[in-house]
């Protein structure tokens, strides 16, 4: 005889007993505040963000219109959601007159942005990766947490969504003669900024990634047909950009298909 | 005529003098430093090791942190730095502040990027290819210095300048061609390749703005930039066969980008706020390249090079320019 499983007024009652006890439990057990940053400063409590104004106003002033400043909301309640929900509570840096080593930091670790954006931290430790969690590269190298988009460029910004990426990739800035039009469109086109498990960081693997956008509709079985010329037999053979093909990807001086 | 101070004796005597400076004031100074070293004993790949863990594989150490802060009544003093001489790790970076008056900030940092320069592989035969040192490495290196003064109602005169450079070997996806994976599999691109990277970037600039105000804030400024790419990238086709050759590919551009530029923002309440801004930029570019066959890297363009093979197309003395 299988046993079957069903759901009875027993169950709903007995279940559901169960898990407010759990939560029961857990709030008087766990001692420390949930969805918060950990107070590494301690005896540090939240002081809300009109105090951190009174000396960081240069910073402050401009944080309304940043992608964060979503995050804010108003009245005694919500002391924590604004400044000290990445910088930690800040009553021992504010008591102590912004005494060094009594407030979260996170421009050069990026636990603190990992605490939201967790999913990123799985990235970065894909193969290929910007070197984040060796320490070389910062997550406010490409993002703003304090004014304006967080994702720097693109949309009416008047800078390319490329920006952050150009800092140091100078490079693939260009301008070419032949442009890769990719690039216009972000260079997430191609790549995974965060981590990747392809070399380069690149989305896809071989010319399965070329193939996301140079791709025609197929007339006959067996063929390949890109740019009028029937690929078929290239392409198995290795990536459009080996050696010989279509090498200048980020834009070419000298040929329009971007061969060289 | 006196001679000249040389520069050694300038710098002896700066740093004789300015601790008594300092000392000589009431000051509260306070720091932390840490020190750490370490290895990886590893067996395998050590190229793909150091890659993957972004760490000089034989060892790693030095001083980690050193912070320093140095607080008077009117100014601050920090200075930070980092010297991990394994790793290619340095950082040092001072800043002297006046209240209200000028500051002067300086650094210098650089760190190592560790790359493996293998190529693919093919798994049918598992036939791959090393055909140089596959420990490649670039170095990221900026230095800066920033002088800023205020005036007595908070304008803010900037002069800043910046050099990043970028120098070293890195792997590429670039591969070269061969027909060495065995019957029925034809030609596969699986031989590997790199780069050979030397970028220098330039800049300085000039701001003046004042940005104390609560309800105005403006800002005009203009700022040159010069860019040198000197890239070099290295490919070889068909390795240990009669068509064996090396592809060098290079790629010159110079840039010259001036800006000016302007901004101002008045807050007439709290719910409307004005702003206008403009911006000026030119931009002058320098282009040349080559892409040669040869059977060396860095060869001297042969028309009659022998190995030449059908479709080896490339170019030279490429160069240009454009605004």
């Amino acid at each position: 005889m299988t046993p079957r499983f069903r759901i009875t007024k027993n169950t709903l009652l007995f279940g559901g007993v169960a898990v407010w006890g759990l939560l029961l439990i857990g709030c008087v057990t766990v001692n420390r505040t949930l969805l918060a940053p950990p107070s590494v400063v301690p005896n540090a409590k939240f002081v809300g963000s009109q105090e951190c104004s009174e000396c960081h106003e240069n910073v402050t002033s401009s944080f309304h219109d940043a992608t964060h400043a979503n995050l804010m909301t108003g009245g005694e309640n919500a002391l924590g959601i604004g400044c000290e929900s990445c910088h930690g509570p800040g009553s021992v840096h504010v008591k102590s007159g912004g005494e060094l080593g009594t407030i979260v930091n996170p421009g050069s670790s990026p636990e603190t942005c990992f605490q939201c954006h967790l999913d990123k931290r799985g990235e970065f430790a894909l193969p290929h990766a910007h070197p984040v969690m060796e320490g070389k590269v910062t997550c406010n190298d490409c993002h703003d947490p304090h004014s304006g988009d967080a994702v720097i460029g693109g949309g009416t910004n008047l800078i390319s969504a490329d920006a952050a990426c150009f800092t140091c990739h100078e490079a693939q800035r260009g301008p070419f003669v032949f442009e890769h039009e990719a690039l216009r469109e972000n260079c997430t086109t191609c790549h995974s900024p965060h981590g990747s498990v392809n070399a380069k960081m690149l989305k896809s693997r071989n010319q399965t990634l070329c193939l996301q956008c140079h791709f025609q509709q197929q007339t006959a079985s067996g063929q390949l047909m890109i740019g009028g010329r029937d690929h078929a037999s290239f392409v198995q053979r290795g990536t459009c950009w080996t050696a010989g093909c279509h090498e200048a990807v980020h834009g070419s001086h000298v040929n329009s298909s971007l061969r060289f | 005529m006196p001679a000249m101070p040389s520069f050694r004796s300038c710098s002896l005597w700066a740093t004789l003098v300015v601790p008594a400076v300092l000392c000589g004031q009431t000051v509260t100074s306070s720091g932390v430093f840490s020190i750490g070293a370490g290895g990886a004993l590893h067996e395998g790949d050590r190229a793909a090791f150091q890659q993957m863990v972004q760490r000089n594989k034989d060892a790693m150490g030095g001083l980690e942190e050193y912070r320093l802060t140095r607080e008077g009544e009117d100014d601050l003093f920090t200075f930070e730095a980092r010297v991990l001489p394994f790793d290619y790790d340095y950082r040092f970076a001072g800043r002297y502040e006046k209240t209200d008056k000028f500051y002067v900030d300086a650094g210098f940092e650089q760190y190592r990027i560790w790359s493996d320069g293998s190529g693919g592989v093919f798994r049918p035969t598992g036939t791959r290819f090393t055909l140089f040192d596959e420990e490649l490495a670039i170095d990221r290196s900026k230095a800066w210095l920033e002088v800023g003064a205020y005036t007595a109602n908070q304008t803010l005169i900037r002069l800043r300048y910046d050099r990043n450079e970028r120098s070293g070997t890195k792997g590429t996806t670039h591969w070269g061609d061969t027909n060495l994976v065995g019957a029925p599999y034809g030609t596969r691109n699986i031989v590997p390749g790199f780069h050979d990277i030397d970028e220098v970037v330039q800049t300085i600039s000039l701001d003046v703005g004042n940005q104390s105000q609560p309800d105005q804030k403006w800002n005009v400024g203009t700022r040159y930039s010069e860019t040198q790419l000197n890239n070099k990238r290295y490919n070889q086709r068909r390795p240990f066969e009669s068509a064996d050759r090396i592809v060098t590919t290079k790629d010159g551009t110079s840039n010259d980008i001036w800006t000016a530029h302007g901004y101002y923002q008045r807050k007439l309440s709290e719910q409307l706020t004005v702003s206008a801004g403009a911006l000026i930029t030119d931009l002058d570019t320098m282009i040349s390249g080559s892409r040669i066959y040869g059977a060396t890297y860095d060869p001297v363009f042969d028309p009659a090079f022998v190995r030449r093979q059908a479709r080896d197309e490339g170019y030279t003395i490429s160069m240009g320019t454009r605004s």
